[in-house]
């Protein structure tokens, strides 16, 4: 197996660390979710490139439209939190604290 | 040549790497940013160079451009480099030393081939009297509009929805 496949998969698996870990801010786990997707991007296009699946190459463009969509709706709950708390602090959101 | 492009696969790591250890979030924009050239490099070394371009111009210059904005109006006033706290700098480390100890692996043991590349553009004989040249990354993605028109329809419908998805949610009280 081409071992251009670990980088990659690493590279995923480095950014969904970052995603589940969060430190201070909201913004840096959608832009980890982000990185997941680009990730995920460059996996399907190396499949399709190198074992020629020629029809498979719709996946890619695919998934980034629905990468964009979850982006978008990120994006508009962060505005709404920063909104209301002035920042995007994750410490802001504990209305359903114990 | 497949040299090259493991080590932008490699730097693509590193710069996930890079965002992913959380520094402010104006900087891991700019991890992302190179992270998506990098990986755009990745793509078009193999010969996808619409794939490439779709990476440019959609991800890095759509989505990209609308996180910068945002980060832009929720940041803060100090923004926190990537040397600044002992977590990101021990999460850096970390992430460089795994990424050194993969390239290590692969260049010394890793027996198979680095980038598996057969060609880069492949022929299609159509009938018995001629044949061409096709780009394979940008016929496959316009068969969305032949064989997948279904899943051109539905992605199509997403997007107009989510449109009134993100209106509705910023709609407060």
């Amino acid at each position: 197996m081409p071992s251009i496949y670990v980088n990659i998969m690493l590279a995923f698996a480095t950014s969904l660390l970052g995603l589940l870990l969060f430190r201070s801010h909201l913004m840096s786990a959608l832009l980890c979710l982000e990185g997941m997707m680009l990730s995920l991007f460059v996996l399907s296009s190396i499949l399709v490139l190198n074992n020629h699946l020629i029809l498979t190459a719709m996946l890619p463009i695919i998934l980034l439209v629905f990468a964009a969509c979850e982006a978008a709706v990120g994006l508009a709950l962060l505005v709404m939190v920063s909104n209301t708390y002035g920042l995007d602090y994750v410490q802001n959101l504990n209305l359903l604290q114990c | 040549m497949p040299y090259i492009v493991f080590l932008f696969s490699a730097l693509f790591v590193i710069g996930f790497v890079g965002f992913s250890s959380k520094p402010s979030p104006i900087y891991g924009g700019l991890g992302l940013i190179v992270s998506g050239g990098m990986g755009c490099g990745v793509v078009v070394g193999l010969g996808g160079l619409f794939l490439g371009l779709m990476v440019f111009l959609i991800y890095l210059g759509g989505m990209l451009v609308v996180f910068g904005y945002t980060t832009a109006m929720a940041t803060e006033e100090y923004p926190e480099i990537w040397g600044s706290d002992v977590i990101i700098w021990g999460s850096l480390m970390m992430g460089v030393v795994m990424e050194a100890m993969v390239v290590v692996w692969m260049a010394w043991c890793g027996g198979d081939l680095v980038v598996s590349l057969s060609g880069l553009e492949v022929w299609t004989v159509f009938d018995n009297s001629k044949s061409e040249f096709l780009r394979e990354d940008s016929l496959g993605v316009a068969s969305i509009y032949d064989y997948g028109c279904w899943l051109m329809v539905v992605a199509g419908w997403t997007l107009f929805i989510s449109i009134f998805i993100v209106i509705e949610i910023t709609r407060g009280r």
